[in-house]
């Protein structure tokens, strides 16, 4: 390649990038703004007096309808309910895919085609059976409903990445092992999931984007109490007493995005090799 | 110690009725302390069987007998076996000493005890130094070893190796087959044995089995697979190089019979093989078969020293000289055959014909229709 196709490439490289990347810096800056440097100055320009009123509020303050307490305790609903389902459905996930890929049954490849259907079910179907399944598990404007849907929803999913995965792994590994004495779980623990880590971090990564950002099962089935940070920040948003503080609505999103922008930095990476790893060689 | 029945046993892949049947009823008996080989050609069945025998395949029909008692429904744990795969089936994740360990310390086998296993079968298989290494750091020699060592390591009812030596190198290969043979000899525990080896199968067995296409072709001692094989397929398997198999005519002479055979391209000559009496009851004159003459009994004056000769010249179309012989290729019955020659003689057969002399006790005659051997 030479250098002038080279620096073309670059340039439309760091355009497109530009082109992503300018409406976090609108919410960046406008998030470190005073009201009044919003109203004057331009919606590009960094802020002169930097302040974190902004995001404080938003934390801890600002109106999510009739409560006053900023994010935080929708923060925290989010977290409990998204840390113990993303667990929960890669936890059953691999055990699906195990069970799915080296203890065939009758009607296995059934069950399979069935599970697959599940991940092409749009959310607004489930609503009504998943309401009143909720109502009779007891679970109706909790957060383990929510944790409970998320599950349900999410196995899909995760019994596809893993079965996908473990597909790869030579059924002799597995009969070895029974010849050594390993049962169902002890073959589980010991053999497959010390293999396991890519595509552990691929479903977790999958499930706590999707189980964080949203939004519908949250409205549907969260009581006032356990709604996630998601459906809080659209009430912030809409709730407004007179002015329109969009400091605090740009610190607020900011707030709501930022635990899934963590995994994808921390994490990102494991996603692209988990995906494209085979599982074991010798 | 434990014997092993294998009665009638049936294997279909899939769905019964429309899968397709891998092994089709095999009958087989080995006494307790007994090892048998198990060969034949790819594909036949044979990962099939001991996967049968070890419990991780189902029974489609039949019944697997261990010490007389019928196992058919015993998951592989309880059976008591130890197995080399013939893919290895390391466990990816652990070192080699945790391999080796894996099957000890699931049955509860005490720490300095497993050590102690872990430090005999090392020595043994040569891999004390790779016990640190997870199996991707190994070569496949490396791996086949530690497959075998897992296996070793156990002291188990009934062994199943299938093809353990097939990935090492010359030397290793016979190393470790002396091995298998003295601590099959000092343990006795019943084996069975897959392989495409020619010398291992007729070394290590006791008993050797012939499967093509599921089926057992035949079941028997190693000299009798050998010298007595009950088919063409078995004849043409067992041997390396394999038995000549020349067609001929059969003439009544008095009351005995003599194969007719041509000699070289063109049948322009022929020569005439007498042909023992045990023979004469299931022989008519002029009746085509197949005569079953191994390389060793087709050979030159040094080696030719039993008394049963027959001494006939036949043009030289190839020499191949392996060190121990000379492989000499002739054309007999109007097919390739193979002589096989001391490796002195090969001033000798410069020429374009040499004489040699036939065995004609070890002679076998088949059925050139069925393949089957006739009436000996
Ligand atoms: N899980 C399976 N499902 C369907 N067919 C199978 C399965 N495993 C093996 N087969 C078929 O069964 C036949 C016997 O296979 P097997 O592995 O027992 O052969 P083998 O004698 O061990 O051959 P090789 O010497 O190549 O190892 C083959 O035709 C194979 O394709
Ligand atoms: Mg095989």
């Amino acid at each position: 390649m030479n250098a002038a196709s080279r620096f073309f490439l670059y340039a439309v490289l760091a355009l497109a990038a530009l082109y992503a990347l300018a409406p976090l810096w609108v919410m960046l800056a406008t998030s470190f703004k005073s009201l009044d440097e919003i109203r004057e100055g331009s919606l590009i320009a960094a802020p002169q007096a930097p302040t974190i009123a902004a995001w404080s509020k938003a934390w801890s303050g600002a109106c999510t309808g009739v409560r006053c307490e900023g994010l935080k305790p929708f923060f925290i609903n989010s977290l409990l309910m998204t840390i113990p389902a993303v667990l929960i459905s890669t936890i059953i996930g691999a055990l699906n895919g195990y069970a799915l890929t080296h203890w065939k049954f009758r009607g296995s490849e059934l069950l399979f085609t069935a599970l697959l259907l599940g991940c092409f079910i749009p959310f607004q179907v489930v609503l009504l059976p998943m309401a009143r399944t909720l109502g009779a598990l007891g679970f109706v404007d909790s957060i383990f409903g929510l944790i409970f849907v998320h599950v349900v929803y999410g196995l899909a999913f995760t019994t596809l990445f893993f079965r996908n995965y473990y597909v790869g792994v030579p059924g002799e590994l597995i009969k070895a092992a029974r010849v050594d004495g390993a049962g169902f779980f002890t073959i589980f623990w010991r053999i497959l999931m010390p293999i396991s880590g890519p595509i552990f971090m691929v479903c977790v990564i999958w499930q706590f984007t999707q189980i964080w950002n949203d939004f519908l099962f949250g409205v549907v089935f969260a009581g006032s109490d356990s709604q996630p940070v998601t459906v809080a920040l659209n009430n912030l948003v809409r709730t407004s007493t007179g002015v329109k503080e969009y400091n605090v609505d740009m610190a607020a999103a900011i707030i709501a995005a930022l635990p899934t922008l963590l995994v994808y930095i921390v994490a990102g990476k494991y996603f692209v090799r988990g995906l494209t790893a085979g599982a074991v060689k010798g | 110690m434990a014997s092993l029945g294998i009665h009638n046993i049936r294997k279909t892949y899939g769905d019964k009725a429309k899968g397709v049947e891998v092994l089709k009823g095999i009958n087989l008996d080995i006494a307790d302390g007994e090892f048998l080989i198990l060969v034949g050609g790819s594909g036949c069945g044979k990962s099939t069987l001991l996967n049968m025998i070890a419990g991780l395949e189902t029974v489609t029909e039949g019944e697997i007998t261990i010490n007389g008692k019928r196992v058919n429904e015993l998951p592989p744990k309880d059976r008591d076996i130890a197995m080399v795969f013939q893919s290895y089936a390391l466990y990816p994740s652990m070192s080699v000493r945790d391999n080796i360990a894996f099957g000890l310390s699931l049955r509860k086998v005490p720490k300095a005890e497993q050590d102690a296993t872990i430090a005999r079968v090392a020595k043994l298989l040569q891999i004390e130094a790779l016990l640190g290494r997870k199996p991707a750091q190994l070569s496949g020699g490396q791996r086949q070893r530690v497959a075998m060592g897992r296996a070793l390591a156990r002291e188990p009812q009934i062994f199943l190796f299938d093809e353990p030596l097939s990935n090492l190198d010359a030397k290793l290969r016979v190393e470790m087959r002396s091995e298998i043979k003295l601590l099959h000899k000092r343990l006795g525990i019943t084996t069975v044995y897959v392989t495409h080896d020619q010398i291992e199968a007729m070394t290590l067995g006791d008993k050797i089995a012939v499967m093509k296409d599921g089926v057992v072709q035949q079941f028997g001692a190693p000299n009798e697979i050998y010298n007595h094989p009950v088919n063409t397929f078995v004849a043409g398997f067992m041997g390396s190089p394999p038995m000549n198999l020349i067609p001929a005519t059969m003439q009544r002479r008095g009351s005995d019979f003599v194969a007719v055979m041509t000699v070289g391209e063109g049948a322009a000559q022929s020569v005439a093989l007498p042909v023992d009496a045990r023979y004469t009851t299931a022989l008519s004159d002029s009746q085509s078969v197949l005569v079953g003459l191994r390389p060793e009994h087709i050979t030159d004056a040094p080696r030719a020293a039993a008394p049963t000769v027959a001494s006939i010249s036949v043009p030289v179309e190839l020499t191949e000289v392996t060190g121990a012989d000379i492989l000499l290729t002739t054309t007999l019955g109007g097919v390739r055959a193979l002589a096989r020659l001391h490796p002195d003689s090969l001033d000798a057969i410069r020429g374009h014909t040499v004489s040699v002399s036939i065995d004609v006790s070890r002679l076998v005659l088949f059925d050139p229709a069925t393949g089957l051997a006739l009436t000996r």
